[in-house]
């Protein structure tokens, strides 16, 4: 070969295997390569962010996904929504986890002959399905609740087959409340908050933090009435949530007794303002009088707090009051809902901070009655095909297994579902649903709005969306639908429905608002007369079975991600359990992880028992979904508070709490309280004159200034200093912000062994510090509570710097305290050296664990953050891939970053715009201005580590100084 | 040291002194004798508990992750770091008894300097074990060395735990070179006794000595050198290892009188391990005649006057942090005495305080059987010192959140079982190789 020939030959080879490198198609099945950028529009390390609703709960609001690299990596709420405006809450956060479930349902599931579900072509599942409807005989279909155009379309495919549309079921359902409003205003719905102007809210039993209609839209508008000050929020309850320990006032009532407090407030409102309203005297007369004795003998609480609720509620210009949840439960619950709707219409609030126009439609949502009709059905051997479409009664109903036995009795049964639940395992044909991202949809978070999904990647596994498994059926019972598939039929629906030109403001802004037809209520003139039991409720310990903020009704406790996150007010992360007051547990000799035995009626359950100081003495807690105790129903609602027995059983059990002191012990670890002195050195002891200043005590005699060795942070960090400004007075304690960190910075899910040995990896926490007395000692019943969202305080002068040894963990130039993983070799001296305790150790490769102990599916991690393996220690980086990307584009566009240009995960998740993200060298920078507020404190700041976390409170110092 | 002979033998039996040195250098040789079944065993046993409890520990945790340790949030450091200070405590007093007495011309160091010496530097390979086996990626433990890169990487001097890779291999470094340089005369002594290999092994470990006035006066000059020149280490090594906790921000870690703290509980703890060491092989070796009573009674002595020392410390602590008014110093304090960990706190006041005291009675001090059991209880208690400072600081600082208790896994006591498994390995193997006691010393003592 001479040498030609030789570089011919070459040149082949090489074009050769040049061309073969450039196959796309082989390619785009591995990785997405930089250079060559797929066909699709995918822009390699570039997000493209599309719409789509939260199907976590029925609140359904408006959610825009980050897609990288073609792929949803995390949901935030959509900017300027008018429900959720930006806000997501905690549930909302985590659903990606729903997403990515390891669990979740990859094809249809055939029951066998033997009663084994086994995987099978969705040819096949329809062909059954097909069989059983042909066979006839009396069909049902149960949904969850449904809005919009998967509503209407229900509608037709039932009509369309002959099937028979059960009233939807939602176990919170708001029956009681809807009831009750039907009877008094002739309108069976729940109004939908407007706290514009509002200067006193009421709230009784009605979670509005945590899962009372639209938590989200509640947070905000709670969140911006109290930033504008004049506002006054009181929160009655029996039990303890974390929207009682927000409030400004919480009365903890005895169960039962909120009516008799309601009869009051009612009687007081009408002693004061003569009621023009005929039907609305005449009913206001029909109340059995209360005095106020008795309203502080039935609630337990003392008078002076009672009369000044009266006061400021029925002296309030513009006053808001909401009842719900537990109170509005049992049969005393009923009377609560009727009274409150009277007061709402006597006190002028009906259209003006309650609003029936904008209220979300639910009138297809059945009630538990409904439930119990429909179980008979079954029972009775007449249902010849049910199907139960994103719906679990079985596994969500108090008295589940009795569904479950007549469920049996259906001949044919179908479930659509995307993780197998109790349901499902018992139909014989179990459809997997998509994602919401996967799936074009819409919903109607309030009459006058709707949001609309468009998928955001092809589905992940052989499933089809809700509306094309509806399609599907119709089809394959020989009723087919005039379009292609779900989005055409969105298409021509949107256009009917919302006008035309809906469709494309749809699709590109994810929402749009049309107008809906004003309600607004006046009280029937045939509204029943309405009667209070005025006697005080029977002595004993009560039962609450309350909602969770992170499991809802038992639906989202699925997801790793949710529990994970621990229960804001108990901090218990994996497991179930019940809560006591310490005062209770203590007579019962029990404490934390003690198992109990809890009777109710016939039934008991055993429990481990976690300490809550915010429970009244008598009171325990359970989350529903926890413990299949049957409460009995009353009024189509289960009643939440009922009689318990607790016994002692004498064994212990695993559960993993986080916190490792329920109180702060004298710490000063809420900011603005100080550190407790003593002996010698308490002030005043050796004329402490500094100690009156904000942030004073022995921190201010030992200012770091002015002994420090090091150059001041404004000569460290001269052009530009990240911080962040959390305000307490805002921050409703949702949660929301931990949820979003998980997702944003791939933080791993490490499971409840690992929780059980204190190793949670979350780089954001709400510790809560139950109050204490006087002397130092918690409260053992009835305790108000402080949360303090808590990440890595990037400080000045970081203890964690100057102890690694390899520099590992340093200063950037604009006062980040960066973890370089690289760089980590895993002495954890940072981590002891930390006063804060926010740096998380890898102790495994949480990623790399078998497969039944990775709770995160491989494709649930933002590109943009690297994965840490065992051996490195990580933390908050204050969302630093997010900083840079800023720091990208204005070097692009030749400016500066603006501020407000970066956001962190936590920020933007909050519904109540708590956490404020800025440099502090820009002097217009919000974060700037929050940081000199006289509210502004910092953790432990008399240690001079000089945080970056700036605390804003009005509480100031503690009583205890 | 002039009269030392270049051959005993020839020393002449008339003269009682000579006959004197003759029989030490005797019953030391004796215990270099070819070794039973006994001795074998004993070494193949250690050896076991070193392969399987630390190698084989070790190498699991390297491969699953540190979590197999029963360290987590917020106590970072366990069994580990506790285990690292107590050797590192073990090993100062093979210093203290060869150099700073040998300074101070206390004879009685002689009988245990030998011992000593060996103890340390095998209690040091067991210490410095201890910062690899707790790092989290043991892979790149040379990254904590300061060594030219292109990646123009370095290591932060102003990490106390860089200080203590200085501080324990120049330790480490120092003590070999110590314990060698004393060893060459006995080499030499022994080479005569042997055959063979052996023979050759100790001829060129004994670097030609044959005891000319030369030699002896180089020796004497090096040796005392050596001496001096261990001596701060006496105190640096101890005070380093202390600032890796005083130079942290955890209350209990946090105060200034940590160093000399350390340094007195190291002496004590090193008078401690020696007795448990030299206690029975002085029975098992037949040493009787060359190591007396009287030079463990002056032993005792130091580890009262070390107790003492000690219980003043933890008292010291507890008034300062009472004094300083400070609840998060105060609440550390609090919590070890009454707290989660109070049973392995008063049980470290019991062994290093209470038990030491009855020394103050002659007849107790020169009672060996009390002695040796004394020493036990003296090496548990301060083992569980440097667990209480280590664990208790960490697991009830700042936020009470954050407080979170620690127990140590099986990995971490199979290390620690391991370790000693190693410690005792090495210590019979030197048992039975070296002369464990310094013959030459001995014997101008003899003189």
């Amino acid at each position: 070969m001479d040498r030609r020939d030789f570089l011919k030959l070459l040149g082949v080879a090489t074009g050769a295997s040049v061309a073969s490198g450039c196959n796309l198609e082989r390619q785009s099945e591995k990785l997405i390569p930089y250079l060559v950028p797929p066909d699709d529009g995918t822009i390699p390390g570039e997000a493209t962010y599309g719409p789509s609703v939260c199907t976590e709960c029925p609140a359904a609001c408006a959610v825009t996904a980050r897609i990288r690299e073609g792929r949803p990596v995390r949901v935030d709420g959509t900017a300027g929504h008018p429900v959720n405006d930006g806000g997501l809450c905690l549930r909302g956060q985590a659903s990606i986890n729903r997403l990515y479930h390891n669990e979740r349902l990859t094809q249809p599931m055939l029951r066998d002959a033997d009663g084994a579900l086994r995987p099978a072509t969705w040819d096949e599942a329809l062909r059954r399905v097909t069989e059983a409807w042909g066979r006839g005989g009396r069909r049902v279909f149960l949904s969850g609740h449904t809005t919009g155009s998967l509503s209407a379309l229900i509608d037709e495919t039932c009509e369309a087959l002959a099937i028979e549309r059960r009233p939807e079921f939602e176990f919170y359902g708001y029956a009681a409340l809807r009831r009750a409003n039907a009877e008094v205003f002739g309108i069976g719905d729940v109004p939908a908050l407007r706290l514009k102007g509002c200067d006193v809210l009421v709230t009784i039993g009605a979670d509005v933090i945590e899962t009372f209609d639209n938590p989200v839209d509640a947070s905000r508008q709670i969140a911006a009435r109290r930033a504008s000050g004049g506002f006054r929020w009181f929160h009655v309850e029996p039990h303890a949530t974390m929207t009682g320990l927000k409030a400004d006032d919480r009365l903890i009532v005895r169960p039962g007794s909120e009516a008799v407090l309601l009869a009051w407030l009612v009687h007081e409102q009408a002693s004061r303002r003569v009621i023009a309203d005929a039907a609305l005297e005449r009913l206001t007369r029909s109340i059995t009088p209360v005095s106020v004795e008795d309203a502080a003998a039935a609630t337990g609480v003392e008078r002076a707090r009672l009369e000044d609720l009266a006061e400021s509620l029925l002296g309030a210009r513009r006053p808001a009051l909401l009842a719900g949840g537990v109170s509005t439960t049992g049969d005393a619950g009923r009377t609560v809902a009727r009274l409150a709707a009277v007061l709402q219409a006597a006190a002028g609030m009906v259209g003006r901070t309650l609003d029936f126009t904008s209220a979300q439609d639910r009138s297809r949502l059945g009630d538990l009655d409904d439930m119990e009709a429909l179980r008979d059905d079954l029972a009775s051997d007449r249902v010849a095909f049910a199907m139960f479409f994103r719906t679990d009664p079985v596994g969500t109903l108090d008295d589940g297994g009795a569904f479950a036995l007549a469920l049996e009795r259906a001949r044919f049964s179908v479930a659509v579902t995307d993780l197998l639940n109790a349901t499902a395992a018992q139909c014989h044909v179990v459809l997997p649903a998509s994602h919401v991202l996967e799936s074009w949809a819409d919903a109607e978070p309030r009459r006058g709005v709707v949001n609309a999904a468009r998928p955001a990647f092809a589905p992940m596994h052989d499933t089809r969306s809700d509306g094309d498994i509806l399609l599907a059926l119709r089809d394959a019972c020989g009723a087919p639908a005039p379009v292609a598939d779900y989005a055409e039929y969105l298409q021509a629906r949107w256009e009917r429905v919302y006008g035309a030109g809906a469709a494309r403001r749809l699709v590109e802004r994810g929402w749009a608002t049309v107008r809906a037809p004003r309600r607004a209520p006046s009280v029937r003139s045939d509204a029943p007369a309405i009667r209070v039991d005025a006697s005080s409720p029977p002595a004993g310990t009560t039962l609450v079975v309350a909602p969770s903020v992170r499991w809802f009704d038992g639906r989202s406790r699925q997801l790793p991600l949710l529990n994970e996150v621990p229960d804001p007010l108990t901090t218990v992360s994996w497991g179930a359990w019940v809560s006591l007051a310490p005062r209770t547990a203590r007579r019962l000799g029990v404490g934390d992880r003690d198992m109990v035995r809890l009777r109710v009626g016939d039934g008991s359950e055993e429990l481990p028992v976690r300490l809550l100081p915010a429970l009244s003495d008598g009171v325990a807690m359970v989350h529903k979904g926890a413990a299949p105790l049957a409460l009995g129903r009353a009024g189509g609602e289960a009643v939440a508070a009922v009689p318990v027995r607790i016994e002692r059983t004498g064994s212990r059990a695993p559960l993993p709490y986080l916190a490792g002191a329920l109180g702060e012990a004298g710490r000063g670890a809420v900011p603005g309280h100080e550190p407790r002195h003593f002996g010698a050195a308490a002030p005043g002891a050796g004329g402490g004159e500094g100690s009156a200043e904000p942030g004073g005590g022995h921190g201010e005699a030992m200012r770091h200034e002015d002994v420090s060795f090091y150059d001041p942070p404004e000569k460290l960090y001269p052009k530009i200093r990240w911080a962040m400004a959390v305000d307490l007075d805002r921050c409703v304690g949702c949660a929301a912000c931990i949820a979003s960190c998980y997702v944003e910075n791939n933080v791993p899910m490490v499971g409840p062994d690992e929780h059980l040995k204190g190793r949670e990896m979350a780089w954001i926490r709400l510790e809560p510090y139950y109050e204490s007395d006087e002397d130092g000692r918690l409260v053992e019943a009835g305790a108000d509570a402080d949360f303090v969202p808590a990440m890595c305080q990037h400080c000045d002068y970081a203890p964690c710097e100057t102890v690694c040894p390899v520099f590992a963990t340093m200063h950037n130039d604009e006062g980040l305290n960066v973890q370089v993983y690289n760089r980590c070799v895993g002495t954890r001296y940072c981590a002891n050296n930390c006063p804060f305790k926010q740096r998380r150790f890898n102790w495994f490769s949480w990623n790399h664990r078998p497969d039944s102990q990775n709770l995160m599916h491989p494709l649930m991690v933002n590109p943009d953050v690297s994965l840490r393996g065992k051996g490195i220690m990580e933390k908050c980086s204050f969302c630093v891939q997010r900083i840079r990307k800023a720091r990208d584009v204005a070097k692009d566009e030749g400016r500066p970053i603006r501020d407000g240009e970066v956001v962190p995960a936590c920020a933007q998740a909050c519904p109540a715009d708590a956490i404020v993200f800025g440099n502090l060298r820009d002097e217009t920078a919000r974060v700037t201005q929050l940081a000199r507020s006289e509210r502004a404190h910092r953790l432990l700041d008399e240690l001079g580590v000089g945080p970056a976390v700036f605390y804003l409170s009005s509480k100031g110092s503690h009583d205890d100084v | 040291m002039t009269s030392n002979v270049a051959n005993p033998a020839a020393g002449g039996a008339a003269h009682p002194a000579a006959a004197m040195r003759a029989q030490i250098e005797r019953d030391v040789i004796r215990g270099m004798l070819r070794p039973g079944m006994g001795y074998w065993a004993a070494v193949a046993f250690c050896a076991v508990v070193f392969a399987v409890c630390l190698l084989g520990c070790w190498a699991w945790q390297i491969y699953r992750g540190m979590g197999v340790a029963g360290i987590t949030n917020p106590v970072g450091w366990g069994v580990y770091i506790t285990n690292f200070v107590f050797w590192v405590g073990i090993a100062h007093s093979g210093t203290l008894i060869s150099a700073v007495l040998f300074l101070f011309r206390a004879k009685f160091r002689n009988s245990f300097n030998r011992a000593a010496e060996a103890m340390t530097v095998i209690a040091v390979m067991c210490a410095g074990m201890y910062p690899l086996i707790h790092l989290g990626r043991v892979w790149y433990f040379f990254w904590l060395l300061p060594y030219p890169n292109q990646r123009l990487l370095w290591t932060n001097f102003k990490s106390p735990l860089e200080w203590d890779v200085f501080a324990v291999s120049t330790y480490l470094t120092v003590s070999v070179v110590f314990f060698y340089v004393g060893l060459i005369p006995d080499f030499a002594i022994v080479r005569r006794y042997t055959r063979g290999v052996r023979r050759w092994i100790y001829s060129a470990l004994s670097l030609g000595w044959v005891g000319t006035r030369e030699q002896w006066r180089n020796y004497n000059m090096l040796y005392a050198l050596l001496a001096g020149f261990a001596t701060p280490l006496v105190l640096s090594v101890h005070s380093v290892v202390s600032w890796d906790f005083a130079m942290g921000i955890v209350p209990g870690w946090h105060t200034t009188i940590f160093a000399p703290y350390f340094v007195a509980g190291a002496i004590f703890s090193g008078c401690a391990m020696v007795m448990t060491l030299v206690i029975p092989m002085r029975r098992i070796m037949r040493l009787e005649n060359v190591i007396p009573i009287d030079h463990f009674e002056l032993l005792a002595k130091t580890l009262l006057l070390t107790s003492m020392i000690v219980g003043y410390a933890y008292t010291v602590e507890f008034i300062l942090a009472y004094y300083s008014g400070n609840v998060y110093e105060f609440g550390i304090f609090a919590n070890r005495a009454t707290g989660h960990y109070r049973v392995a706190y008063w049980m470290m006041v019991f062994c290093n305080v209470i038990v030491p005291l009855p020394l103050f009675v002659k007849r107790l001090r020169r009672n060996l059987a009390w002695l040796f059991v004394m020493s036990i209880f003296v090496n548990i208690g301060m083992w569980l010192e440097r667990f209480v400072i280590v664990v208790t600081s960490l697991a009830h600082d700042f936020l009470p959140y954050a407080w979170g208790n620690y127990r140590p896994s099986p990995i971490e006591i199979g290390i620690t079982i391991g370790t000693f498994g190693f410690f005792f390995m090495m210590f019979l193997l030197f048992a039975k190789f070296l002369p464990v006691v310094a013959i030459t010393e001995k014997k101008e003592e003899a003189h």
